[in-house]
């Protein structure tokens, strides 16, 4: 008969931030490990005073470059799904708590002692990594949720393919409506901008200043067409007119009538149609903001922990090599 | 106008050929156009192509619609059409191309894509994510790597081990090189203030890759630097086996190049039974255990002649007093009365006599002739205040005084109204005196010359400052008590006097109460832990053990008086 074995994984709700992980068990690792790093700092009292090369000096400097070397690890571990080494989110937990341990304990190693050199120069990379990971943390706790709002259950891509759809739709009308408002519809549905470098990207697009006008002036000019075509509609019959020509003019108010409703028709709906896709482009834009917010720290966390990593053996060996 | 339109659905697919043959071709949605292109975003009436009017047969082209027509990817209102232009009309591209003879233009018509793979195409061609935008994590970080890889290990490796190469081991002719080389980025502090120099030359001191710096490497330079002891045996043994220059020496960690704390030193000396020998004494620390100072003073051979130098703690008798052989009360000569001088009253302060010496620690040795003299005149007789005796050389000084007596006898015209006639009478020049009155004269002489000779060695001149024996007769002539020679009372250490110039001489020496010259007059060591602490201490001067000791610079056991040859002797105090 087998009974089941209790289970060693830590049952978190999926929910629940990589930061609690664990009823913050890395986060108390780490104040261990400073709190420690810190009482064997001031305990020691070497002869030369604080420095990298003192007993002390090669510990904490060990246990930095072990830091470093498994900090960097994550990239690899996150990337092996089939990993049953620890939970990612256990992972990044660790990640975070560590990566700011290391500021103490690469403080104490050095000694506060600092120069023009690459034995600096790495701990700078390291700072640099370590305040780029810290921004990582802030945006991880903060745009995720913002994201989610903002989607409300819907995609991006459906999102865009509205765009598209909502573009050609209102080009449809507008051909209807004759070849001024055609011009400026097909001129606005060229002048949409989704996306694009890394500034449009981060920021939101920029629309060149002529296309802005172009747009808000569209709007504008429909609405005054609306209106009056509107106003022909409600103008209704002329009360003085004579009854001998009231049959011919009623026949042409009512022809003219139809057209004009039907006119009315089409403009509200292409001001719907216009109103309805600039919306969802500024929230498609919105979204990859978000997302470019998300990710742009990367951009700086992962090349700099690259050149951390080759300032670290830089240093290494250079120690050694001097020794 | 003769256009040629291949019409092709996709670029480089087959195309159907025909010519358009009007006065003006004209391009766009609507079905009365030369050519329809039927694409909702295209005008009705989009475009004219028209042969030019300032080229001859060019064509040129006319927007119909403010849209314009995207000529090479800008919308224009109008262009002279030339081959390779790219105009575009919503998912139409038209191509121009090379016209064949008898016609204006020659145009490729294709679909940029089908109309229902718009959308598809149109999101692909959107940047949504920054990958798509910025160069890829992956290489830039690689290509980070590699720079500081190759910035802050492979080039300074190379230039060091070239460094290494091209010059030879340390010596004191070295030049280091004017332009740092990129190893300088290893450096991982600044040099010590002595080495400063040595900054752009990293191979001057590191000589093998892999391995600390060697003890042959600062012999280089240091040659004359001594061990801490002369015994070579003990060297080779515990505690000195293993350690290195560079165990003390701690180098790229700021100006000072001497350790910044006792411990290096007291790790031995706390317990010298331990490491070293029986014969040191146990010096945990400066503040509470180092033992008083050890003197080293004069004392008289039992015999008489002489002297011997014993070492005496501070606080035991014995260090209380030395024999100098000289008669000097500190207090007389420093009265702040003044003291009598020929011409009066006359203040002394200590640099009237103690001179410092050119390095500025020590002083120079007192000599009768510089500082004495001026007031202690060697003069034996008011009538002729001139004529002064010779110092340090008794037996002449009775040749001198008998001399100058039998010559004044017997040259006649002494002032004396008490001397005999003979003595008196002024004589003729070339004149000799018959044999009976010269042995008068002579005899006057004697006597005159006893009486001075007395005076200079038992009440004046000798005898304020010198211990005379003697009674002047034959059996006891007069004889003068040795001064011992100057040796230095410390010697452990030499005292830095000129950094010590700031305070009065008087605040560690007591001389102003001193009576008599055998008094010592050397500080004791709470003197200086009124203002020397151990190192790292809150309040006094934080002070190494070589602030007093050199490690290298001297043998102590050759300084040792017990082991002095006689005959090495540093320079004699008083008299020379």
């Amino acid at each position: 008969m087998r009974t089941a074995a209790p289970s060693k994984r830590i049952d978190e709700p999926i929910h629940s931030g990589f930061l609690q992980y664990a009823g913050y068990r890395w986060a108390k690792l780490a104040i261990l490990l400073c709190a420690l790093s810190i009482a064997a700092y001031l305990w020691h009292d070497p002869v030369d005073g604080p420095n990298g090369g003192t007993w002390l000096g090669y510990t904490l400097g060990t246990l930095g470059a072990v830091l470093i070397l498994w900090l960097t690890w994550l990239g690899v571990r996150k990337r092996r799904y089939h990993s049953r080494l620890g939970s990612v989110k256990g992972w990044t937990s660790a990640h975070v708590y560590l990566g700011l341990a290391l500021v103490v304990i690469a403080t104490l190693h050095c000694g506060f002692q600092f120069g023009w050199n690459i034995h600096t120069a790495a701990y700078a990379l390291m700072m640099a990594v370590i305040a780029s990971g810290l921004y990582g943390v802030v945006v991880y706790t903060r745009l995720p949720s913002a994201i989610t709002r903002l989607r409300d259950g819907s995609q991006r891509e459906a999102w865009i393919d509205e765009v598209f759809e909502l573009n050609a739709q209102a080009i449809r009308i507008a051909d209807l409506l004759g070849p001024e408002v055609h011009r400026k519809i097909v001129r606005s549905a060229e002048n949409i901008r989704i996306g694009g470098g890394l500034r449009a990207q981060l920021y939101g697009p920029k629309t060149p200043k002529t296309a802005a006008d172009a747009d808000a002036g569209i709007t504008e000019f429909l609405t005054e067409r609306l209106d009056a075509v509107k106003a022909r509609l409600t103008k209704g019959f002329d009360p003085n007119a004579t009854a001998q020509n009231t049959v011919m003019f009623m026949a042409g108010q009512l022809v003219a009538a139809g057209k004009d409703e039907k006119e009315a028709q089409r403009l509200q709906q292409l001001l719907d149609v216009l109103s309805r896709r600039n919306a969802l482009i500024a929230r498609i834009n919105r979204d990859i903001a978000l997302h470019a917010r998300l990710q742009v720290w990367l951009l700086i966390h992962v090349p700099l922990s690259f050149g951390l990593l080759a300032a670290l053996v830089a240093h290494i060996v250079s120690v050694f090599f001097y020794w | 106008m003769r256009v040629r339109l291949k019409t092709s659905p996709r670029s480089g697919a087959p195309a159907t050929e025909r010519v358009l043959d009007a006065p003006v071709i004209r391009i766009g949605r609507g079905t009365d156009q030369t050519l329809v292109l039927a694409d909702l975003r295209v005008a009705l009436a989009h475009a004219e192509l028209s042969p030019s009017t300032s080229r001859p047969s060019g064509v040129r082209l006319e927007a119909k619609t403010r849209l314009g027509v995207y000529v090479n990817g800008s919308p224009q209102l109008s262009a002279e059409l030339s081959p390779g232009d790219v105009l575009d009309f919503g998912r139409f591209r038209l191509t121009v191309g090379k016209p064949t003879p008898g016609e204006d233009l020659s145009l490729t018509l294709t679909e940029r894509y089908a109309e229902h793979d718009e959308t598809a195409v149109r999101k692909v061609q959107l940047r949504t994510r920054l990958s798509q935008v910025a160069w890829s994590r992956r290489s830039m970080a690689w290509v980070l790597f590699g720079l500081i890889l190759i910035g802050g290990l492979i080039v300074p490796a190379v230039t060091h081990l070239h460094a290494i190469e091209r010059t030879q081991t340390v010596s004191r002719d070295r030049i280091p090189p004017d332009k740092p080389a990129a190893d300088l980025i290893w450096n991982s502090g600044p040099l010590s203030a002595a080495h400063h120099a040595l900054t752009t030359d990293c191979a001057a001191c590191h000589r093998k890759p892999f391995e600390a710096v060697r003890d042959d490497t600062c012999r280089g330079c240091h040659t004359a630097l001594k061990e801490h002891a002369s015994d070579h045996a003990r060297l080779a043994a515990p505690p000195f086996a293993g350690w290195r220059c560079t165990d003390c020496h701690r180098e790229h960690n700021g100006p000072a190049l001497i350790p910044a704390a006792n411990r290096i030193c007291t790790d031995c000396h706390r317990d010298p039974q331990q490491t070293a020998h029986g014969t040191l004494e146990a010096v945990p620390d400066w503040s509470r255990h180092h033992p008083p100072f050890r003197l080293q003073l004069s004392r008289r051979n039992p015999t008489g002649t002489g002297f011997h130098w014993i070492e005496a703690r501070q606080g035991t008798p014995e260090a209380l007093h030395e024999d100098t052989g000289l008669k000097y009360p500190h207090d007389v000569h420093l009265d702040p009365q003044g003291i009598d001088a020929p011409g009066g009253k006359r203040v002394l302060v200590c640099a009237d006599c103690h001179t410092p010496t050119a390095d500025g620690t020590s002083f120079q040795p007192i000599a009768m002739a510089t500082h004495c003299a001026a007031c202690h005149r060697l003069d034996f007789d008011p009538a002729a205040p001139d004529r002064e005796l010779p110092h340090g050389k008794p037996a002449e000084v009775v040749q001198v005084v008998r001399d100058y007596y039998a010559r004044v006898a017997l040259a006649g015209g002494a002032p004396w109204p008490d001397a005999p006639a003979v003595v008196r009478q002024v004589r003729r020049p070339g004149e000799t005196l018959p044999p009976a009155q010269a042995r008068a004269a002579l005899a006057w002489a004697d006597a005159r010359a006893a009486i001075a000779l007395r005076d200079v060695f038992e009440r004046r001149t000798c005898f304020y400052c010198h211990t005379v024996t003697g009674d002047g007769s034959a059996e006891h002539p007069w004889t003068i008590a040795a001064v011992a020679p100057n040796r230095p009372a410390y010697t452990r250490t030499v005292f830095p006097h000129d950094q010590h110039r700031t305070v009065p001489c008087t605040s560690c020496h007591a001389v102003e109460t001193s009576q008599h010259a055998q008094d010592v007059v050397l500080p004791d060591i709470q003197r200086c832990r009124d203002c020397h602490g151990d190192t790292g201490a809150l309040k006094e001067t934080p002070s190494t053990c070589q602030s007093c000791h050199d490690y290298h610079a001297v043998d102590w056991e050759r300084v040792d008086s017990r082991t002095l040859p006689p005959a090495a002797q540093s320079t004699a105090r008083g008299m020379p």
